[in-house]
């Protein structure tokens, strides 16, 4: 469930936090070209990707890349992991998304 | 009973008002009820939507001179809420609560707050070109489900309406030339009407030339935020047909505010609200797509225009680039969409301004761009997981 509720929204039932493989896929993505944020002028353009974690249909997340992954194609479909990463200018940390390469060929074609 | 529109008032629409939501709300309201023949001590009602950016309707009330209010309610909402307030008051005369209703939308859209920009500041006063401007270097202070969007600068509409019109090109393959066609339709809409905002014409040469606001939408796909006010007057159809308008009667209204509002948890991006209200609407009203004569769709962005008359069943998913292109969305097609060019270039009242198209076009004075001989219009108010649906027609 997500965002958190205190309780359950089907059977008011108590929540608590649970941790999650970071596994997703892409359900959809946008480029950015038009900065609304604080420090992202600098950015443009960068992708936003709304990853839709593995174990539950329908929970997602809207995440930015890694910031070394920053250059690579996305596609709808295409499988990542999510990572944590200290925010640009923030004193905190932020889940991104690391697209998935396909590590059996080592051509670095992505699993779609 | 049968509830009727029987007055509707506006405001020039335009880019820097410097005025008040307060004065544009009472001359709007004023036009409203000349237009009506009524005067405000007429009035028992007053009711309005916005979120947190206009004049309560008790002190517009106040500002038409009428100190004694029996039925007074403002909506906190966006566009979801443009046929709500129009429901709501019908509801409330029904009951009895009331006789008489103004429902208005006043806004400085434009020169005031921008609901596409979050924390950046405004620079409608120095001309500078968006992209151009730098964003606000204060940090955002963000609440509720935001807090969860705002790490990846994920925060505003244009941004979310994006990425469900993503997930639809995926899924259905629909183009940006699609989103195109249904821009430049409503642009050449707008072209004969003097209250848009937006009305040189737009080829869609003009279109794929646009700068990008979010890919994959450009500029055009995106709402014109403008300020402005606009009012209608709501009353029973029995009063109604002794007052100066043909009137126009309510048929039915229904919404779907659901999900919790959620955007990013919405089960299928390829559909919205509408996928709830519009059997509903249909069901209630004993019509179907091919009874609908001016359809006011909510255009906050041109996605929204296909995933709602998807929806609604004016067309198969992902042929909205082809009805739009082969000419069924406008005069002499098979109903027309948006006939004052709507929110994309008429202008963003939020939505009101819908209705008040709606009703000049079935009181068959909507001049140059009249449809011909139009009996029922459905409005639309909302994208997303929120939204609503009104279909009004003549009275017969």
């Amino acid at each position: 469930m997500h965002p958190p509720l205190e309780r359950c929204r089907y059977c008011g039932g108590p929540t608590r936090f649970h941790p999650v493989s970071g596994r997703g896929t892409i359900y959809s993505f946008i480029v950015v070209r038009y900065a609304v944020t604080p420090g992202s002028a600098e950015m443009l353009p960068y992708d936003i990707a709304l990853v839709e974690l593995e174990e539950q249909v329908g929970l997602r997340l809207p995440l930015q890349a890694a910031t070394d992954v920053t250059d690579t194609p996305l596609n709808v479909g295409d499988q990542v992991v999510v990572e944590l990463e200290d925010h640009p200018g923030g004193t905190f940390k932020v889940p991104v998304y690391r697209p998935t390469l396909s590590g059996e060929v080592g051509d670095g074609r992505r699993i779609a | 009973m049968d509830i009727a529109v029987v007055g509707i008032g506006r405001t020039a629409y335009s880019r820097d008002s410097g005025r008040t939501t307060l004065a544009m709300a009472a001359e709007a309201t004023r036009n409203a009820l000349a237009d009506a023949g009524l005067e405000p001590d007429d009035v028992d009602g007053f009711a309005s939507f916005h979120v947190n950016d206009s004049s309560p309707s008790l002190r517009v009330a106040g500002a038409l001179g009428i100190d004694d209010v029996p039925w007074c309610i403002d909506l906190l909402g966006g566009g979801n809420m443009a046929g709500t307030v129009v429901s709501t008051a019908a509801a409330a005369i029904r009951s009895g609560l009331c006789d008489t209703v103004v429902a208005f939308r006043s806004l400085n859209g434009r020169s005031g707050r921008r609901f596409g920009q979050a924390g950046r500041p405004n620079e409608t006063k120095t001309g500078a070109h968006a992209s151009e401007a730098p964003a606000t270097a204060k940090p955002l202070r963000v609440g509720g489900e935001a807090q969860f969007g705002a790490p990846a600068g994920y925060l505003v509409p244009p941004q979310w309406m994006a990425m469900w019109a993503k997930r639809h090109q995926h899924v259905y393959g629909s183009t940006c030339e699609d989103l195109g066609q249904i821009a430049t339709t409503q642009r050449a809409h707008a072209v004969p009407n003097p209250a848009a905002v937006a009305r040189e014409p737009l080829t869609m040469q003009d279109y794929l030339d646009g700068r990008w606001i979010n890919e994959p939408l450009r500029v055009y796909d995106c709402t014109l935020e403008i300020d402005g006010a606009c009012a209608v007057v709501i009353t029973s159809l029995d009063r109604a047909r002794d007052l100066r308008q043909p009137p126009v009667r309510l048929v039915t209204g229904s919404d779907s505010q659901a999900a919790g509002g959620s955007w990013e948890q919405w089960p299928d991006m390829t559909k919205m609200f509408s996928m709830n209200v519009a059997p509903r609407i249909w069901n209630r009203s004993g019509l179907g797509p091919d009874d609908i004569d001016v359809a006011c769709i909510y255009d906050c962005f041109s996605y929204t225009v296909m995933a709602v008359m998807e929806d609604f069943g004016f067309f198969g998913k992902g042929e909205a680039g082809a009805f739009f292109g082969d000419g069924h969305a406008t005069y002499g097609g098979n109903l027309v969409v948006n006939p004052h060019g709507g929110l994309l270039s008429e202008g963003y009242i939020h939505g009101l301004n819908h209705t008040y198209e709606a009703v000049l076009q079935l009181r068959g004075h909507a001049g140059p761009r009249q449809v011909d001989g139009a009996e029922t219009a459905l409005v639309t108010a909302g994208a997303g997981p929120v939204g609503g649906a009104v279909v009004y027609s003549v009275d017969h």
